[in-house]
């Protein structure tokens, strides 16, 4: 069986062929977070009334998955990221534990050997010590499942399901929520990558910060109410190009810094003389993915900055992916099918 | 309507393709849709996709004239409300393969100086197509457009302007009297299941529109004189034939010229339609892809362009002007020169490459491409990606390796011959297997998309063809790579007794004195194991199994690299109670301030009041001794009054 997972700081995403109805796809999306109440009666009681999983850790009880944003009018402190920074927290012993609980049930059980799962690996994938120990926390979380991990690139598995019009050549970009994915490919395969530690969130961080968007919680503690940022963009669709308003020039100033810092990537990246005997001069098409880039005007943004960036000439095309937010699921997928077929062939042979 | 009458002149460009298109049309199958292309474009219009082959977002805007060197092109699909993505096309850049689909808009905007002068322009999108109008000034607002294009208003907020040229707003909630400007793609959707808040509907009707529009001021035009066949009495015919009996721009001015088209009989004809369409009461009709057979059996009727309607079911159905060029394109394209070479070209290259004689450009064809990276994608993961892959290669190479290292040199095939009987038959059996075994790893090293010269497909098609039964052997081991060749139970037979044979043959030459120290024939030996090992371990059902597998794995992988899979998205299932190690950090990235620990004095407390009063208290204890002053100062007034009085 394969099946592909997509530990992401915003959501952790499942997919795999239902083996009944291959034609189909099961997929499992659960919100990378938890929400802190106080462990009264009176919380218990509300959320077994309401029959809302829920967990006690001492004196807290804690609601995770998507249960959290059900069980968020119950308390007045924001909600908590799973994967603070992209990385798995090391002091967060209940967080870690509720990565186990949902990998365990987006997960189907593996019925027999040979069973292959695709992940991909939020943050900063570097040498560091921190990228190796969230990688090998998250495998041995699928390995616990039953499955052999493979990890794949964001923006490569992006590509894999958005550029097969392009013949897999080109630019493939994931703005996550918390970094953003760039890589050079050709013909499916990375020519490179790099990993930007800036995403969504930061862009949502700056917008409360600025514009002062917060909550505060009974004692009296401020938080970024990333939330309201969040729920503002989706009422309004604001627009970059085109921005109404202080918040949405704001946002399209966030944007573009976000986005500058992207296309001096891709210009780095492109630059590398590997990359550019491998291109050969051709010039390349610009896939976009994750959830950030659905905001309208992302796509003539990131055109306008390739221009004043002075490659877009090598550029052919920039576009968004139709399905921004589980590309990346999708060409895990891909990959895993792919993979899955070599390792027929070499146990055929 | 007088002021439509005056100041606009729209010009529905429905359904036009371009010259070339429309000679394409007459032997290829009908359109699979239509595409709009608007914008700084020599010749707008919609323009048929191809039901055959596919055609690009370039080829459609090169179709429809490029009047700059570079252009813009923002890409909107008809299920979406915006640009999809854009694409720069100009002389140098080349195709990258993106397909138009049934009702896009190309909107093209120059980004460098234009070299002919264009023609303003805007499309119209409804829940029946897309409506390409020309804009001859400015001034004209969405509602007069709606009214020509007789589309009832759409409740309030419905209309949309989607896309415009950069630098401009699109309009969420556009109204009708909102300015179309050159390069708007407006998109109104009639959607009953809006429900409207309050009573009635907000959007004024046409009826309504027309009073408005008809008490604005009035500006002259030029193109008033377009219009001296429509007096002001439309406004007492019914609103439904309103539009039609509007004037149409002369066909020379909106549409494209026509290669060839300066034979007598077609221009003559074309000149026939134009006097025809500016004279009589001819309308132009509303051409939409919903209305192609009304308004093909509506111009039928007209005698002169009844011919047009022949083609017109391949061809774009067009308004009359249209049809004329059509029809002159069609005919003229009967003796053309360059579409006979172009249709030989073709045929010469499809002889060509079927025969097997011309290996494509990857560059040329997509679809090519696509199974290209495939394939790549699969090899390279196959072996790059996996540490295990390197060292363990497919059984093919393997064995292609053995075999150069081991083959059995004449010398040695000459004294296995000379010193093992039986080894003789066996040993001709396999350098037929040899023979065939390069075809085997060339086929499993090949991908099945790759097209080869005759080399390769007559040593390929050799084997199969070879009628004796060890040749047959190798075909099925051929067969192992070659999906479309079956392999029989008489192969497998075969394989079976060879191995049988091969295993004797080796046990003898193992077992023999004079052999065990040549170690060359060891080597042989061993090789003739593993070749036939290797060639048992495949049997027929497996192959016939395999083909199926990956077939159907192609497919499935094809859906799912298209997003054609339909996903279900299902709640997962958390337990409903349970305690977890640990103390919850919280969210204390999010944390901004801290709550004090202690509260800080307020602005207004007791102490200052105190003081305050304290103020007050000395004032009134001071208010005595001012009354001294008071008194003081009293006193100081009688001196001063007694000194006065004293000098005077």
């Amino acid at each position: 069986m394969i099946c592909a997972i997509d530990f992401g700081c915003s959501r952790i995403r499942s997919v795999y062929r239902n083996p009944q109805t291959p034609e189909r796809l099961t997929m499992y999306s659960e919100r990378s977070e938890y929400t802190l109440l106080r462990n009264t009666d009176q919380h218990r009681h509300a959320l077994e009334a309401e029959r809302v999983p829920h967990a006690e850790c001492g004196e807290t009880l804690v609601v995770f998955g998507n249960n959290a944003a059900k069980a968020q009018w119950l308390s007045r402190v924001p909600r908590t990221a799973l994967l603070t920074d992209g990385n798995v927290p090391s002091d967060d012993a209940p967080a870690r534990q509720m990565l186990n609980l949902l990998t365990e049930s987006i997960l189907p059980k593996s019925p027999s050997k040979n069973n292959i799962c695709v992940l991909t690996i939020p943050g900063v994938r570097d040498v560091s010590s921190q990228a190796n120990r969230n990688e090998a926390f998250l495998c041995h979380l699928v390995q616990m499942r039953g499955y052999t991990p493979l990890v794949v690139n964001a923006a490569e598995a992006a590509l894999l399901a958005t550029c097969s019009a392009a013949a897999f050549t080109g630019v493939s970009i994931v703005v996550g929520a918390e970094t953003t994915t760039v890589c050079v490919a050709r013909l499916g395969i990375v020519l490179a990558s790099e990993t930007i530690a800036v995403g969504g969130n930061w862009i949502d961080s700056e917008m409360s910060r600025q514009f002062k968007v917060q909550m505060f919680d009974e004692t009296g503690n401020a938080y970024l109410d990333l939330e309201s940022i969040r729920q503002w963009k989706i009422d309004a669709s604001p627009h970059l190009i085109n921005a109404l308003g202080d918040r949405e020039r704001q946002l399209s100033r966030l944007y573009s810094v976000v986005q500058e810092r992207i296309v001096r990537s891709i210009r780095e990246l492109t630059a590398q003389s590997s990359v550019r005997a491998s291109l050969n001069n051709q010039r390349l098409s610009v896939m976009a993915a994750g959830g950030a880039v659905k905001v309208n005007g992302f796509a003539d943004l990131l055109t306008e900055q390739l221009i004043q960036h002075d490659i877009a000439d090598q550029i052919l095309a920039v576009r968004t992916a139709p399905d921004a937010e589980t590309a990346v699921l999708r060409g895990a997928l891909i990959y895993g099918e792919l993979e899955s077929s070599g390792f027929k062939s070499e146990a055929a042979a | 309507m007088e002021r439509l009458k005056s100041r606009i002149l729209l010009v529905v460009i429905g359904l036009t393709a371009g010259p070339v298109l429309a000679q394409q049309s007459a032997s290829s199958p009908p359109p699979a849709g239509f595409v709009a292309v608007v914008g700084d474009i020599e010749r707008c219009g919609n323009y048929p996709v191809p039901g055959d082959s596919p055609l690009t977002v370039r080829q459609a805007v090169q179709n429809a004239g490029l009047v700059s060197d570079s252009v813009n092109v923002k890409v909107i699909r008809a299920t979406q409300n915006r640009a999809q993505f854009t694409q720069v096309i100009s002389a140098s850049s080349f195709d990258n393969g993106e397909p138009v689909e049934n009702g896009d808009v190309l909107l093209v905007q120059s980004m460098s100086p234009l070299k002919a002068e264009v023609r303003k322009n805007a499309a119209l999108r409804t829940n029946g197509g897309v409506i390409v109008v020309g804009l001859e000034e400015d001034g004209i607002r969405i509602g007069d457009v709606l009214l020509y294009a007789q589309t009832t208003p759409p409740a309030d907020g419905q209309i949309r302007v989607i896309s415009r040229f950069q630098g401009q707003p699109p309009i969420a909630k556009a109204e009708l009297y909102t300015p179309t400007i050159h390069g708007d793609v407006i998109s109104i959707s009639h959607d009953n299941r809006r429900v409207l808040k309050g009573f009635g509907n907000m959007a004024p009707s046409v009826s309504e529109w027309k009073n408005q529009s008809a008490a604005l001021p009035s500006t002259p035009s030029s193109a008033t004189s377009s219009y001296t066949g429509v007096d002001s009495s439309l406004s007492n015919v019914p609103s439904n034939l309103q539009s039609f009996e509007l004037p149409a721009l002369p066909a020379d001015t909106m549409f494209p010229p026509v290669p060839g088209d300066d034979t007598p009989e077609s221009s003559a004809f074309a000149s026939d339609a134009e006097d025809e369409s500016s004279t009589s009461t001819n309308a132009l009709p509303i051409s939409q892809s919903e209305d192609v057979g009304d308004i093909a059996r509506e111009t039928t009727d007209d005698g002169k362009i009844a011919s047009a309607s022949e083609s017109a079911d391949i061809a774009p159905m067009a308004p009359a002007e249209i049809k004329t060029g059509i029809v002159a394109a069609t005919r003229s394209s009967n003796f053309n020169l360059w579409n006979l070479i172009f249709v030989g070209g073709l045929l010469l290259a499809g002889t060509l490459i079927l025969a097997g004689t011309l290996r494509p450009d990857p560059d040329d064809n997509g679809k090519f491409i696509e199974t290209a990276a495939r394939e790549s994608i699969a090899n390279s993961k196959r072996f790059n990606s996996t540490p295990n892959a390197t060292q363990t290669p497919t059984a093919s190479p393997l064995w292609q390796t053995t075999l150069k290292a081991e083959l059995p040199t004449e010398k040695s095939e000459e004294f296995m011959k000379s010193s093992i009987p039986s080894a003789a038959a066996e040993l001709d059996k396999s350098a037929e297997i040899q023979t065939a075994a390069p075809a085997t790893t060339a086929n499993s090293l090949v991908a099945g998309h790759e097209w080869f010269g005759g080399d390769w497909n007559g040593r390929v098609v050799q084997s199969n063809d070879a009628p004796n039964e060890t040749t047959a052997c190798g075909d099925s081991m051929v067969n192992v790579a070659i999906p479309e060749a079956p392999a029989s139970q008489e192969c497998l037979a075969e394989i079976q007794k060879t191995e049988t044979s091969t295993k004797s043959v080796t046990e003898e030459l193992l077992a023999s004195d004079e052999i065990v120290n040549d170690t060359t024939a060891r080597e042989i030996a061993s090789a003739i194991a593993d070749i036939v090992a290797s060639a048992a371990a495949v049997s027929s059902a497996d192959v016939a199994t395999n083909e199926i597998e990956d077939q159907s794995e192609m497919s499935a992988l094809e859906d799912l690299l298209q997003n054609r899979l339909p996903i279900d998205l299902c709640e997962a299932q958390l337990p409903l109670r349970i305690a977890l190690f640990g103390t919850p950090t919280g969210p204390r990235r999010l944390r901004i301030d801290a709550a004090h620990k202690t509260v800080p004095a307020p602005h207004v407390n007791l102490t200052a009041d105190k003081r305050r009063e304290q103020q007050v208290t000395e004032n009134a204890s001071a208010a005595p001794k001012q009354s001294t002053a008071d008194s003081s100062g009293g006193l100081d007034r009688a001196l001063h009054f007694l000194q006065e009085r004293t000098e005077s």
